[in-house]
């Protein structure tokens, strides 16, 4: 299965457009991706139908220089980021070694991963349907089917009824 | 191309060094390097990695900066007395790769602009760093002074 981690995340996210990102604390940062599902209002999250979760080093590059890093404070982070927005994901790097990746974009911007000890999960495609393709710490990578999204919202909404 | 050459030469006389000591202490990763000689305390090659770095052994990953110093030192133990086979310093990120003779890999990962990523001093104390905004700086102690 590790052998086609480049194909496999072509094959759901390649081509797809880049809507929005959020960074979190820390190394947090999501990429949504793809079609959107749910236009929120300014103050609510980005829905789509993929979203690209990473909790371990990153940094992004204009194709020859490092123009930030997750370390950097969060006022370049977002500016940097909002070039993001809008740009399609052409190619994905692989290097087997320790599942770094880098995720490259039509306007030439490239998101570098780093694998590290940071958390349980270092990376995770997240599709709306639930379906899951992770890096877990162990440098082991698997493929599974979570809830979908909204799946709580709506059954909780269902119950009450 | 001044900087070039110094790091070049840096490089190539680190080769085949032995790794005195690998530890850890406030965030930063140190690599003492100990060339032959009978004064062996003033021959040392110090590295001092800053940004995000790992041990790896294959495709394992040993130890990486997010564990606490006494838990980081213990497991860094293993690279004392280590051969130096190779170094590399990737040209845009200035990312290195340090390969030990027991198949083990040192790798840094440049994570920011405003902060410097690492430095590396040689015997003479003249300093090879990648500071911020990830631009090459030398220091020579014996130029700034009188």
């Amino acid at each position: 299965m590790n052998t086609n981690v480049r194909e496999k995340i072509l094959t759901h996210i390649g081509g797809q457009k880049c809507r929005g990102s959020l960074a979190g604390p820390v190394s947090l940062l999501i990429l949504f991706l793809g079609e959107i599902l749910q236009q929120m209002s300014e103050n609510k999250p980005l829905r789509t139908q993929w979203r690209f979760w990473i909790d371990c080093p990153w940094r992004i590059s204009d194709g020859e220089n490092i123009i930030v890093g997750y370390y950097d404070d969060p006022k370049p982070i977002i500016a940097v980021l909002k070039k993001l927005q809008g740009a399609l994901l052409t190619n994905v790097e692989h290097n087997e070694v320790c599942h770094d990746i880098a995720l490259v974009f039509d306007n030439n911007m490239r998101l570098e991963l780093f694998s590290d000890e940071r958390s349980a999960d270092l990376w995770e495609l997240r599709g709306a349907d639930g379906y899951r393709y992770t890096l877990y710490e162990d440098l082991e990578i698997r493929e599974w089917m979570s809830e979908p999204d909204g799946y709580k919202y709506e059954r909780t909404k269902m119950d009450d009824q | 191309m001044k900087n070039t050459f110094v790091l070049q030469e840096m490089f190539s006389n680190l080769m085949h060094v032995k790794c005195s000591n690998a530890f850890v202490k406030e965030h930063n990763l140190i690599l003492q390097f100990c060339q032959k000689s009978i004064n062996a305390s003033k021959q040392d090659f110090i590295l001092r990695v800053r940004c995000t770095w790992r041990l790896r052994d294959g495709g394992q990953i040993i130890v990486a900066p997010l564990n606490e110093e006494d838990s980081i030192n213990k497991k860094l133990h293993i690279l004392k007395g280590t051969i130096l086979d190779s170094i590399e310093k990737s040209p845009g990120s200035h990312d290195l790769k340090l390969r030990f003779a027991n198949g083990l890999y040192i790798e840094t990962f440049s994570d920011s602009l405003m902060y410097g990523q690492w430095c590396l001093e040689n015997p003479k104390g003249i300093q090879f760093l990648i500071g911020p905004g990830l631009s090459p700086q030398v220091v020579d102690p014996s130029e700034t002074q009188e």
